[in-house]
């Protein structure tokens, strides 16, 4: 039984608050993502689950043993949770070999040389590291290292596994390699995980479930597709790639009429709150020709920059009042759109999520204060 | 290899040369004991067969002492040749000793066994600070000691009286313009060539300067200072400057350098016709020592005539009645009671003490 | 959950609290006492005695009688000259050491002048006698009348050509020996710029003289300044030199002052602790310059990697640059040495000549076999080894434990402990010395006369450069590595063991033999402190001095180079075989 829980966390530091009376429930085999900007407590939770931090109140337990209690006083070590943790920088001991690295949980609980020796051997082809053994840890590539560090985690067999950026460190080609590597390997073992990540894209491909941090609470959760399709404010359609946020103010249930213009916008239905937003993914609005044809709402307006991206080409286009939006295109449209020519925009009122800016109840003043998290690179320090 | 033998010799001749003062009896013997096991020595009891007995077994005793190195370390070796008892020397300028002892003394660490310093506001801050114990002199000693040696009822005692005088480095100064007196050194060719000790160094510069006011007047001491003289922190370092010819001419206790010249220091000491300053070295025995009986031994034999026949030989006046005049080398020193010798009283020192040195320090531009 | 919220009264809630409390307040607070006990007392007591009517001493602390008699001492013409002539030397032998310590580095860092890891050398061994040897040194050599240096020239049929008893030889001689720091600071700046910022400048059309000026010098100002800093600070804040070559010059400097009063009969411990906080007050002023300029300039041009830099063609001056190099070798290293090994073998303490000497009989190894075999000297060697090792291996431990605390772990109150631990620095060594003194003869435990007082005296002087080692080298290693081990099953005093001090080994290898050099040379703060029992070499070397015995003083000082140029030499090998060994 691993399944984690987590209720009414809540961590500080000094007069900045990392984490706000956080609640979190994950079942045994899943792997959910903490999602969202540095600084936003999705890391600090990783660690308080860790037990590299204590937090000020709350609950956590890992199947039916309480990790920490603050009213109870109960606080296990980390070392004694049994969580296994792959860190950012992955924190391979330059000064071991790959064998020690790994074989170090198991040296520590006392276990007999030859069954170290098969656990790490096993352990390092699982994660396809067999015949590295003897390595010097320090003469790894990244990609190396990242495998050596989950290595070292599931060699423990821990309850739960935490994985903070895990990816972020590798170029970009390996990193997609390796997210599906990961993704599989954690279905194959059925390993309890979190992983942090400011990254959607990852989010989205190694989640069984996304929980969208703010500002030190889980402001959405959800399966990737869910959160995906139904961002609850514009900021986290923000961050998970929506490019147009654009201020409206509500004319009735199904038209919103955008600030400081006369555009209006025919759109699905919405629940009104003080500060809305109109999100477009750019690739939900028509250009052209086909506009008028395939859309509730027309819009005209002058290009203002083209960038081509080879299959796609995007265009900033300026409206009327001044908007700017992001449209993608296919190639074709590149051809024959140059700044300063008139276009027209279509946008299917199915396209429009009128939203608010934020999920009501967080508390944004609390923005840019918040213990930056650990972004650092091997090297360099946290301050 | 020839020069070194011949200088090897000439230092055992000097060490000779001073253990004759305690050669009396039986020379060079390690224990003198009479069929009772009592230490004497040229007929004095220095100690019972008890405690010669037991100062044996006590062993080695540190001896805090503000007379200078050289003079103290021949002391030591006299006396370990006639007893075969160690003594370990820390030399400390008596200013320096005084703040050592009162420290470690407060501190219930007093690392002496005895100490011997001059300065009368010294003294008697130590036996303010309870730092003394009296000593057990035999009657054979006791009787023999000058009335004026005793202080505090024997609590501490006067072990001799030095002599402060000055002196020149006969390898930069020809015997013809060597200066003979006091009124010499005020000629101009000393002029930036001149050394004198900073008065607030011990009883030997407060003695000097009283000496210096009282005989010499201000005036000489104004132009001793217009000579523009090397100020030193202690007579030891001045006489080493001496010794090399840093400086060429400067005040200094005759023993200090008399030893030096011992060793090899070029140094010729005057003796000036307008006298000297005299000034004792008190003696007293650590409260806090745990080697009382070897303590007693060493100060029962300083005081012996074996132990003032040896301070005579090294220029100190002797509180041991019918002791022969002090000598340096060839030259003998006036009696005690000539007019050579200018010996303050306890108290004189005492109440001069303050207005002479901020005096000497006014007259030297001397700030501190 | 095995408990339900319900259940739980408030005072377990608080018990449970208040015991994770008190358990994560255990080491900072053990720390804070010691650190109190190190460095915050001495300071306190200094502070107090210049309020107080009575020197403490052991059940002599007075807290009555305060008075602010003490300070009127600062308003006399003594403290007032000797104050000016602080400032003059300081700033003197700094612009000197500077000058001396900025050539070389650039010579030997930027140039093609010839033989430049001998110049490098030349840059860096004065940094390894201390500076009183070297005072002490020149005091033979140059002194008016019987210096060797004015014997030579006479010899040679010349007129007299040194005169160090004056505040310009004590100038020379400080910034003889502190140029080392201004040497090492500036070289390694210069060498680590980033090359690429030259390199833009010539591309943008800068001729490399331009580059120098532009660029070059600009970027290497944070360290020059710095260095001056440093320089000053030490400089002003130097006893031994002062001592030995002021003295004789009247030539008061706030440390002898210090150090005069202390000595004074009856000592005069208030008015001396309240020239002492003049001392402090100048050196925080300074200190406090310092970071306002450093602070303001704190480019990040030095990009670590030691990349090749295009060497600058001195051309003709070539050898005149090594010739300058060579001739502050000569009055650094080399007189010094001859003089000291001169001196002691010579058998009279008067030298009539010095080419004479060769040829007479004059010279003999007499003194110098007595002194290396004296008991004395013997013993001092031997409590300068013990202490030095003792003080450099405590040091560095809690210089780790403090640095670890501060940089590693949110403890409440870390930083105050990364302040004390500073503290020193702004403090001269001779006012700490006698705070130090104070301190232990007043705390009721046998310390007082052991050596264990020095070691602990060192620790307390050297914890700064400790601090400053060991934070450097834990700011090296990522907390992860640490903490990744934590996870893995260690606890956390294990991880520190297998994970983090390996990790560190070779920077708390350096760090441990600067304090080990650091408390081989000093000699201010054990001034008050030692006893006769436990004098270290450098103290008998000082004694020896005071007490006219100079051959012995000299031919110990040589025995002491070479400990301490073997100590050094192990140092480097040592320090060099354990970066090679992964």
């Amino acid at each position: 039984m691993s399944h984690i829980s987590v209720s009414d966390l809540t961590l500080t530091y000094g007069d900045t608050t990392a984490v706000k009376a956080l609640d979190l429930d994950i079942a045994e085999g899943e792997a959910l993502v903490l999602l969202g900007q540095s600084g936003c407590g999705k890391t600090s939770t990783m660690r308080c689950i860790a037990g590299l931090e204590t937090p000020d109140t709350g609950t956590i337990s890992v199947g039916d043993r309480t990790l920490f209690d603050s009213r109870l006083g109960v606080n296990r070590p980390p070392h004694k949770r049994n969580i296994g943790m792959v860190f950012q920088s992955y924190a391979i001991w330059p000064h071991m070999t790959v064998f020690e690295n790994v074989a170090f949980s198991l040296q520590m609980k006392r276990m007999n040389k030859a069954e170290i020796k098969r656990k790490v051997s096993d352990t390092l082809e699982i994660v396809g590291l067999d015949g590295f053994a003897d390595r010097g840890a320090s003469m790894l590539s990244g990609g190396q290292m990242q495998r050596v560090a989950l290595a070292r985690s599931l060699a423990m067999e821990p309850s739960v596994m935490l994985l903070d950026e895990p990816l972020s460190n590798l170029d970009a080609r390996l990193r997609q390699r390796l997210r599906g590597d990961l993704r599989e390997l954690q279905t194959r073992l059925g390993l309890t995980s979190i992983y942090v990540t400011h990254d959607q894209e990852e989010a989205l491909a190694l989640a069984d479930r996304i929980a969208m941090m703010q500002f030190g609470r889980i402001v959405q959760i959800g399966t990737p597709s869910e959160i995906y399709a139904r961002p609850l404010s514009a900021s986290i359609a923000d961050f998970l790639g929506v490019t147009n946020n654009i201020p409206v103010t509500a004319l009735d249930s199904s038209m919103v009429q955008l600030v400081d213009s006369d555009v209006r916008l025919r759109v699905d239905g919405f629940e009104y709150a003080d500060a809305l937003r109109a999100c477009i993914r750019a690739e939900d609005i028509v250009i052209g020709d086909d506009a008028a044809s395939s859309s509730e709402n027309v819009v005209l307006g002058e290009i203002v920059t083209t960038e081509f991206h080879g299959a796609t080409a995007s265009y900033r286009v300026r409206v009327k009042g001044g908007v700017e939006l992001n449209v993608l295109g296919t190639k074709h449209h590149a051809t024959g759109l140059r700044p300063g020519d008139d276009v027209s925009l279509g946008i299917p009122s199915a396209a429009i999520q009128v939203i608010p800016l934020d999920v009501p109840g967080i508390d944004t003043a609390a923005a840019g204060d918040v213990v930056p998290e650990s972004t650092a690179a091997m090297g360099v320090t946290r301050t | 290899m020839r020069k070194r033998m011949t200088v090897g010799l000439a230092g055992l001749a000097a060490a000779s040369l001073l253990l004759a003062g305690c050669s009396g009896g039986a020379a060079g013997g390690s224990a003198e004991t009479n069929e009772n096991g009592d230490l004497v020595i040229d007929g004095e009891l220095i100690a019972s067969a008890d405690v010669y007995e037991a100062a044996q077994e006590e062993g080695s005793i540190v001896f805090y002492t503000g007379a200078s190195e050289q003079s103290e370390s021949d002391v030591a070796e006299a006396f370990t040749e006639a007893t075969g008892i160690e003594i370990e020397i820390v030399r400390l300028a008596p200013n320096k000793l005084s703040e050592r002892v009162l420290s470690e003394r407060a501190a219930k660490k007093l690392g002496a066994d005895v100490i011997r310093t001059s300065g009368e506001d010294l003294v008697a801050g130590f036996a303010d600070a309870g730092v003394f114990e009296p000593v057990e002199l035999t009657d054979d000693i006791s009787s023999a000691l000058i009335p004026e040696a005793t202080y505090d009822d024997g609590l501490y005692y006067s072990s001799f009286d030095r002599i402060y005088s000055f002196g020149y480095n006969n390898q930069v100064i020809s015997d013809e313009d060597a200066p003979k007196n006091w009124s010499d050194l005020l000629d101009p060719e000393f002029a930036g060539k001149s050394g004198i000790v900073q008065v607030g160094a011990g009883g030997s510069t407060a003695a000097l300067t009283r000496f210096q006011l009282d005989t010499l007047g201000q005036d000489w001491l104004e132009a001793y200072a217009a000579n523009d003289p090397r100020i030193f922190d202690s007579s030891a370092s001045l006489t080493d400057s001496l010794a090399r010819g840093e400086i060429a001419v400067g005040t200094i206790p005759v023993a200090t350098a008399y030893s030096a010249s011992l060793d090899g220091a070029p140094i010729t000491i005057a003796t000036p016709e307008e006298g000297a300053a005299a000034y004792p070295f008190y003696l007293g025995m650590s409260a806090s020592t745990d080697k009382t009986n070897a303590v007693t031994v060493f100060v029962n034999w300083l005081l012996s005539s074996a132990g003032q026949e040896l301070a005579a030989s090294m220029g100190d006046y002797p509180v041991h009645k019918d002791m022969p005049n002090p000598t340096i080398g060839d030259v003998e020193l006036p009696s005690a009671d000539s007019d050579f010798v200018h010996r303050a009283s306890l108290d004189e020192s005492l109440d001069n003490l303050e207005s002479d040195a901020e005096l000497w320090m006014d007259i030297f531009g001397y700030t501190g | 959950m095995t408990l339900e919220k319900s259940e739980l009264t408030r005072r377990e809630q608080t018990l449970g609290r208040a015991r994770s409390g008190a358990r994560r307040l255990t080491v900072p607070l053990i720390l804070y006492a010691v650190l109190a006990v190190l460095i915050i007392l001495p300071i306190a007591l200094v502070v107090l005695s210049a309020f107080s009517t009575s020197t403490p001493r052991p059940g002599q602390i007075d807290l009555v009688n305060l008075t602010l008699a003490n300070f009127s001492t600062l308003l006399g013409p003594g403290v007032r000259g000797a104050a000016i002539n602080s400032l003059i030397v300081g700033v003197g032998s700094s612009v000197l050491a500077l000058a001396i310590g900025s050539f070389l580095a650039f010579v030997t860092a930027r140039t093609n002048a010839p033989a430049r890891r001998f110049l490098y050398f030349v840059g860096l061994v004065p940094m390894f006698l201390p500076s009183y040897v070297g005072a002490l040194a020149w005091s033979l050599l140059g002194g008016e009348n019987a210096g060797l240096l004015n014997i030579l020239a006479r010899d040679l049929g010349l007129p007299a050509v040194a005169d160090i008893y004056n505040i310009s030889g004590l100038i020379f001689i400080l910034g003889l020996y502190y140029a080392p720091y201004a040497f090492l600071l500036i070289h390694s700046s210069l060498s680590l710029m980033n090359p690429d910022l030259e390199e833009a400048a010539r591309v943008h059309g800068s001729s490399p003289r331009t580059v120098l000026r532009k660029v070059t010098f600009p970027l290497s100002l944070p360290a020059i300044l710095g260095a001056a800093i440093l320089i000053f600070t030490l400089t002003v804040e130097n006893f031994p030199v002062a001592q030995i070559i002021g003295n004789a010059g009247r030539v008061d400097t706030l440390p002898t002052y210090i150090y005069r009063l202390m000595n004074a009969a009856p000592a005069r411990g208030n008015e001396a602790a309240a020239v002492a906080i003049a001392l402090v007050v100048i050196v925080l002023i300074v200190t406090a310059i310092q970071r306002r300029i450093v602070s303001k300039r704190t480019y990040t041009t030095v990009s670590g990697k030691g990349l090749r830099l295009t060497p600058v063609n001195l051309g003709w001056f070539r050898v005149p640059a090594l010739v300058i190099g060579c001739l502050y070798f000569a009055l650094s290293t080399v007189l010094p040495m001859l003089a000291l090994f001169f001196v002691t073998i010579h058998k009279s303490p008067y030298v009539n000549t010095v080419l004479g000497s060769f040829t007479s009989d004059a010279l003999g190894f007499d003194v110098f076999i007595d002194a290396l075999e004296d008991d004395v000297v013997l013993r001092a060697t031997v409590n300068s080894v013990v202490v030095a090792i003792a003080a450099a291996l405590i040091g560095t431990l809690l210089s780790f434990i403090v640095s670890y605390l501060v940089n590693r772990t949110k403890v409440p109150g870390r930083n105050g402990l990364g302040y004390i631990s500073m503290l020193p620095l702004a403090v001269p060594s001779i006012v700490l010395g006698l705070g130090l003194l104070w301190t232990w003869l007043m705390i009721p435990l046998p310390v007082y006369g052991t050596l264990l007082v020095l070691v602990i005296a060192f620790v307390a002087a050297q914890l700064p450069q400790g601090y400053q080692g060991a934070s450097s080298s834990i700011l090296q290693i990522h907390g992860d590595l640490e903490d990744s081990a934590v996870m893995h099953g260690a606890g956390r005093v294990r991880a520190i063991w297998k994970i983090t001090a390996p990790l560190l080994r070779v920077p708390l290898t350096s760090t441990f033999l600067l304090l080990l050099m650091l408390s081989m040379r000093e000699l201010t703060v054990p001034l008050f402190l030692f006893t006769t029992d436990t004098r270290l070499i450098s103290i008998v070397i000082f004694d020896d001095f005071e007490n006219g015995i100079l051959q012995r003083s000299a031919a110990t000082s040589l025995l002491y180079c070479v400990v301490i140029f073997v100590l050094a030499y192990l140092a480097r090998r040592f320090g060099a075989d354990q970066r090679n060994t992964r």
